[in-house]
């Protein structure tokens, strides 16, 4: 008995996640696809599958569409979605400088070409960056340069909502409450 | 750090992105990058009721060998249908009916598809399916 699957539907964006200068991105040897589950009593569970790193998305999304379908016939829970994830790690990081902490967050928010805003935070900002109140000097040679990766010809950055990043709107500097772990040990 | 890229981005493209961004935040942060995730997202449009009882801790696993002899594959389809379980014999009520249509059709699919086990080798056939609860 197969079961209806309701439609998918891709968010409107991929998310890029960056955590943590990069020096030697190795990626892990697949990609990895989890598809996420509820029951009638609303408990969730999820199903990993893994698929080559050099799958091309589009690919690996035609490949868990018909997977899902597959599954959905023999399970009595209903499929909320799944996601596709590529990854890549740093084999060799780098010490970080001394002193920084990724509580420090420098905020940048940019305007959209539908008018709304996006932001996203670059952790442990360079207080070299900084205005004595707290703005982060746009003019900066490496804030232009990041101004330039984002919304320069070809970028392919957007909001939530898949609207292209069209420029800087504010730059400012934030803190995110410590938690136990990053409080200092000398403290 | 969380950015956004446009839907339909190839995941080539996606990694070039991440590598000209994280060198252009990198430059402004005293912290280092150490992973980049690049997420494709698909949701239902709906959320329909679960068809059936039987909870989402009650999984059937299906273990597959690979091309290599030295690897295995498994695949967990939560809340398992009554029907696709062994009902008689020694095995009633652990094992999986690997000729249950249904299961006999999902385990060709994986076998023909592009899915790989953890370290990238192929799934080559099933090995074993049972019920594999998980409170």
């Amino acid at each position: 008995m197969w079961y209806a699957i309701a439609s998918l539907t891709d968010e409107l964006s991929a998310n890029l996640l960056v955590r943590g200068a990069i020096l030697a991105l190795t990626n892990l040897p697949t990609a990895q696809l989890k598809f996420d589950w509820v029951d009638a009593s609303g408990s969730h569970s999820s199903t990993l599958i893994h698929v080559p790193y050099g799958t091309l998305a589009a690919a690996a999304i035609t490949a868990a569409d018909a997977i899902v379908a597959g599954m959905a016939a023999l399970s009595d829970a209903t499929c909320l979605g799944y996601s596709l994830s590529y990854v890549k790690t740093e084999t060799t990081p780098a010490a970080a400088t001394a002193g920084s902490r990724v509580e420090e967050k420098g905020n940048f928010v940019w305007r959209l070409a539908n008018g709304r805003s996006s932001r996203f935070t670059i952790p442990a900002i360079k207080d070299d960056l900084l205005t004595t109140d707290g703005g982060i000097v746009h003019d900066a040679l490496t804030v232009a340069a990041l101004v330039d990766v984002v919304t320069g010809v070809g970028a392919i950055f957007a909001g939530a909502d898949g609207s292209d990043i069209v420029s800087l709107l504010e730059a400012y500097q934030s803190f995110r409450r410590s938690t136990r772990a990053q409080l200092p040990s000398s403290r | 750090m969380r950015v956004t890229l446009r839907v339909g981005t190839e995941i080539a493209a996606a990694m070039d992105a991440a590598g000209a961004i994280v060198a252009a935040a990198g430059a402004c942060s005293d912290a280092v990058v150490t992973s980049v995730y690049v997420r494709y997202s698909r949701v239902s449009e709906t959320r329909p009721a679960a068809p059936g009882s039987n909870p989402a801790s009650r999984a059937g696993a299906i273990i597959f060998t690979c091309d290599d002899p030295e690897q295995f594959a498994v695949v967990r389809v939560p809340a398992i249908i009554d029907a696709a379980i062994v009902s008689t014999g020694p095995a009633a009520g652990v094992a999986l009916d690997v000729e249950y249509p249904d299961l006999a059709t999902l385990i060709d699919l994986l076998i023909d598809s592009i899915a790989v086990n953890p370290f990238a080798f192929d799934i080559a056939e099933v090995a074993a399916a049972y019920v594999q609860v998980m409170p």
